[in-house]
């Protein structure tokens, strides 16, 4: 009978070790992304499986898997031997951005649009109670980051600055679940996002907006907060929907 | 209102020993790991100790944990700069994860790496650094490490006026809880140093909110440390390290 099938399989991913349910992908995924943001560098030597297990908080299999999927989609080469290990297979530039192009002429509008309305739902909902519940040390934090954005130099450099400022709004909302969702929003499209590149005239308007959000959040105005980080989410997501419909010829 | 002070007075107390406890084992941890950077001899017979003699202490910060299991979910021992021989930055911390036992925490400190954690930026290193006394963080939404709602506290390791670093323990905030709340009557809030609220048995005053008004420095003004009247009711030192408990006016 299906039905029993059914819920046998549910059974058994009840208790299932929780080890195996999906992290494996998940370390996937962030290593993968790590390499093509350039955190990890070409011909860099990963950590040996044990460490890179110990370091991740899950069992050297789980790695293990993790490291043979990243060399099936070709972003390690593995070594016998002495001096031997996994090493980073960085995709050039034009690979990484080949690929990310690709996967946005892939998404549709509605995936798109729905990605910016999850985002920006965070986004606001982090902002207003960050001006709720930013204290002066919250706040210093914020400006650090929101500097360092403006003294970010390079692409690269700048998406990082980004994302680091976003995650400290999140985090002085003092809501880990929201810090944890900005994360992992930012390593899911964090390089989508940034694939239309900033211009000199969009970063400086990035930058005011940042300033703007900082400005609201010290006011304690959470409804300002909101709205300014809903339209600068929003802004983001206009100018990759408009690369989107770019890339798909009529 | 005397009557209010007295309860204050009496329940800071009590919860002041929860924190102090943890703080006498974190000394406990600071005196012996003076002791073990003193005593060991540097790798190439010249002034300095290695990396290798931050091995001695991993009892130290199991001790910490074991001691206090309920409460800490992790602890070791953070090198000052330049302490050691061979590394410019230096961490021997271990942390729990699920039900496995103590695990070394390791984290990026190369300051050329582009994920590089500099803890010396961090409150809880700069000002037992700076004061030569015992400091609580927090709580904050440590999105570096656990990713979750903690508490740091920490302790400054000294030779003498030198200093070597400092010995510290992460607390989840969801622990404290547990054994905290039981110790408050209705009305009773604690708070850190900056009024944001740690464990509250109230619930429009809930965990992560800031009391922005409320006049903390009154406990502290003539260094008495003892419990005062305050706009919202009586408000009461707790123990040894920056906490304060707030019993609300009925």
């Amino acid at each position: 009978m299906p039905a029993r099938d059914a819920s046998a399989v549910t059974r058994l991913a009840v208790f299932a070790p929780l080890e195996s349910l999906g992290r494996a992908e998940t370390i996937t995924r962030r290593l993968a992304g790590a390499i093509s943001l350039g955190l990890l560098g070409d011909g860099e030597q990963l950590p040996s499986e044990p460490e890179l297990a110990a370091r991740l908080g899950v069992a050297t299999v789980t790695v293990r898997e993790a490291l043979g999927e990243l060399r099936r989609q070709g972003l390690i080469v593995t070594r016998r031997g002495r001096g031997g290990g996994s090493f980073v297979r960085a995709p050039s530039p034009g690979e990484v951005t080949g690929h990310l192009r690709a996967r946005l002429a892939d998404l549709s509008v509605e995936d798109l649009r729905d990605l910016g309305d999850h985002y920006s739902a965070v986004a606001a909902g982090a902002a207003l109670l960050a001006a709720e519940r930013a204290s002066p040390e919250d706040l210093r934090r914020l400006e650090d980051a929101r500097d360092a954005f403006g003294g970010a130099a390079g692409g690269e450099a700048q998406h990082r600055a980004d994302g680091w400022f976003h995650v400290e709004v999140a985090a002085a909302a003092q809501s880990a679940r929201l810090t944890r969702e900005e994360v992992r929003l930012q390593t899911e499209i964090g390089p989508l996002l940034w694939l239309p590149g900033a211009d000199a005239r969009t970063r400086r308007r990035l930058l005011r907006e940042h300033r703007d959000l900082v400005q609201a959040i010290a006011a304690q105005d959470g409804e300002g907060a909101a709205r300014l980080a809903r339209r600068h989410v929003t802004g983001a997501f206009e100018r990759l929907i408009e690369l989107h419909l770019g890339l798909v010829r009529p | 209102m005397t009557d209010r002070l007295a309860q204050a007075a009496a329940t800071g107390a009590d919860v002041g020993r929860v924190f102090d406890a943890v703080l006498r084992s974190l000394r406990r941890f600071s005196a012996g790991a003076s002791g073990a950077v003193r005593d060991e001899p540097a790798p190439d017979g010249g002034g300095q100790p290695g990396r290798g003699a931050l091995s001695a202490l991993r009892a130290g910060a199991l001790a910490v944990i074991e001691e206090h299991g309920r409460l800490v979910s992790g602890s070791g021992f953070v090198a000052a700069p330049g302490l050691l021989e061979d590394a410019p930055l230096w961490l021997e911390w271990f942390h729990v994860v699920g039900d496995r036992p103590p695990e070394p925490l390791v984290l990026d400190l190369d300051p050329s790496s582009t994920g590089f954690y500099d803890y010396t930026r961090h409150p809880w290193f700069r000002v037992p650094e700076r004061t030569g006394g015992p400091y609580v963080h927090g709580p904050y939404v440590d999105f570096h490490g656990t990713d979750q709602y903690i508490l740091t506290m920490s302790a400054p390791v000294l030779d003498g006026p030198r200093f070597l670093g400092v010995t510290g323990a992460d607390l989840y905030v969801r622990r404290i809880e547990k054994s905290v709340l039981p110790l408050l009557p209705p009305g009773a809030v604690l708070l850190n140093a900056q009024g944001r609220v740690i464990v509250s048995r109230s619930a429009r005053h809930v965990t992560g909110a800031l009391l922005r008004d409320l006049d903390i420095g009154a406990v502290d003004r003539d260094g008495a440390a003892r419990a005062r009247p305050v706009q919202e009711g009586a408000l009461a030192p707790c123990g040894a390290l920056r906490l304060y408990l707030l019993l609300r006016h009925r």
